[in-house]
């Protein structure tokens, strides 16, 4: 079973973009544009990964992480912001307890080094133990013969 | 003692409890000098650790620890990550996120017990057993250039020990499984070497060429 991300951000093109970046990296990827949404995966199924936006219209990601924080401690949270002050920064880290603060515009390495970073984090507190990888097969198969 | 080696305090002391979990001894450290500061013979059985923590962390273990199984674990599976990495010394590679704890602590015990070629799930590359012709390209590289690139001695054995080598290739997950690339080990003292050359001048992804399977023949050869 591959790690469950959850992906919020209010902008349907951005969370696109993040779920095709995360997907090809290998994760289970939901990607939704706002809080209610989210809440209601959060409902269905165990998420390794929250990443969520700070600026939406309706809650900020600070305050939305937070939420998780309470109701799913052991989902690894991740903050997305094109601009952070000390106060948002301050509060990512004291209220929501994110794992990674992260800018936008992202590098595509650095943020899957850190979604990796956070659902290994998962992993090693949750029985699961979710892998992208499916069942073993063999490598062979991908060979292309020349 | 398995040394567990992390930039991040808590991902490797979580990795610690785990291991302490399944009857090892282990240690967390956060910084270079504090991993390197307790390597010593015979005490330490393993040492896991992230490449990120530090430049060239690989090569400093192995320095000090020749024939100590080094599992590097990192968020990188860039195949020059991977190779580098393999290069220093590691012998085995395991990326976050895609390897389970599980698999991990899997992969620990095949190295503890001298099975340097057994490959779990979430390890970068899958293993590709059985017997593989290489063909090498001769307007980039021959036969010869390719035994010294690798450290080979005479009847293309190990250099150090004259023990039999392995090829290893392993998938590279970020080009969808189309790409290899390779390593020789040794069988016997699981020395790991990249044909440095070849990664140098083409580039890791295009050393695919250079290390084809094919079909395997009776008798091995063709």
């Amino acid at each position: 079973m591959k790690p469950h991300v959850l992906v919020l951000d209010d902008e349907p093109a951005v969370a696109r973009a993040i779920k095709r970046v995360l997907t090809a990296a290998g994760f289970e990827v939901e990607a939704v544009n706002d809080a209610s949404s989210a809440r209601a995966k959060l409902r269905e199924r165990v998420f390794a990964v929250v990443v969520s936006d700070e600026r939406m219209p309706e809650i900020s990601g600070v305050d939305f992480l937070a939420e998780c924080a309470q109701e799913y401690p052991a989902t690894i949270r991740l903050l997305l912001t094109g601009y952070a002050d000390a106060q948002t920064a301050a509060n990512a880290v004291n209220r929501a307890e994110i794992f990674r603060l992260l800018f936008k515009p992202w590098s595509e390495a650095e943020f899957i080094a850190a979604v990796r970073e956070a659902a290994w984090r998962h992993s090693l507190m949750d029985e699961d133990e979710p892998t992208v990888e499916g069942p073993p097969r063999d490598i062979a198969e991908d060979v292309e013969p020349n | 003692m398995i040394l567990v080696a992390d930039p991040m305090r808590l991902t490797a002391d979580l990795l610690c409890r785990r291991l302490r979990a399944d009857g090892f001894e282990a240690l967390a450290f956060a910084t270079a000098a504090g991993v390197l500061g307790r390597l010593g013979p015979g005490r330490v059985r393993a040492v896991i650790v992230d490449p990120a923590l530090s430049a060239g962390i690989v090569a400093k273990i192995r320095a000090t620890l020749p024939k100590t199984p080094i599992l590097a674990f990192g968020t990188s599976d860039r195949p020059q990550d991977v190779a580098s990495a393999l290069a220093e010394g590691a012998n085995a590679f395991l990326v976050k996120g895609r390897a389970t704890p599980t698999q991990l602590v899997s992969r620990l015990n095949a190295l503890l017990d001298g099975d340097p070629a057994k490959h779990e799930p979430g390890d970068a590359g899958g293993a590709m057993e059985g017997s593989y012709y290489i063909h090498v390209d001769a307007r980039s590289a021959d036969a010869p250039r390719l035994a010294i690139d690798v450290g080979a001695g005479a009847g293309f054995k190990c250099a150090d020990c004259g023990g039999a080598l392995a090829l290893y290739l392993q998938r590279d997950i970020g080009r969808w499984g189309k790409w290899l690339f390779g390593t020789f080990g040794c069988l016997v003292c699981a020395k790991r070497r990249v044909p440095a050359r070849h990664i140098a001048s083409i580039g890791a992804s295009l050393i695919e060429p250079l290390l084809e399977p094919v079909a395997v023949a009776a008798g091995g050869a063709r």
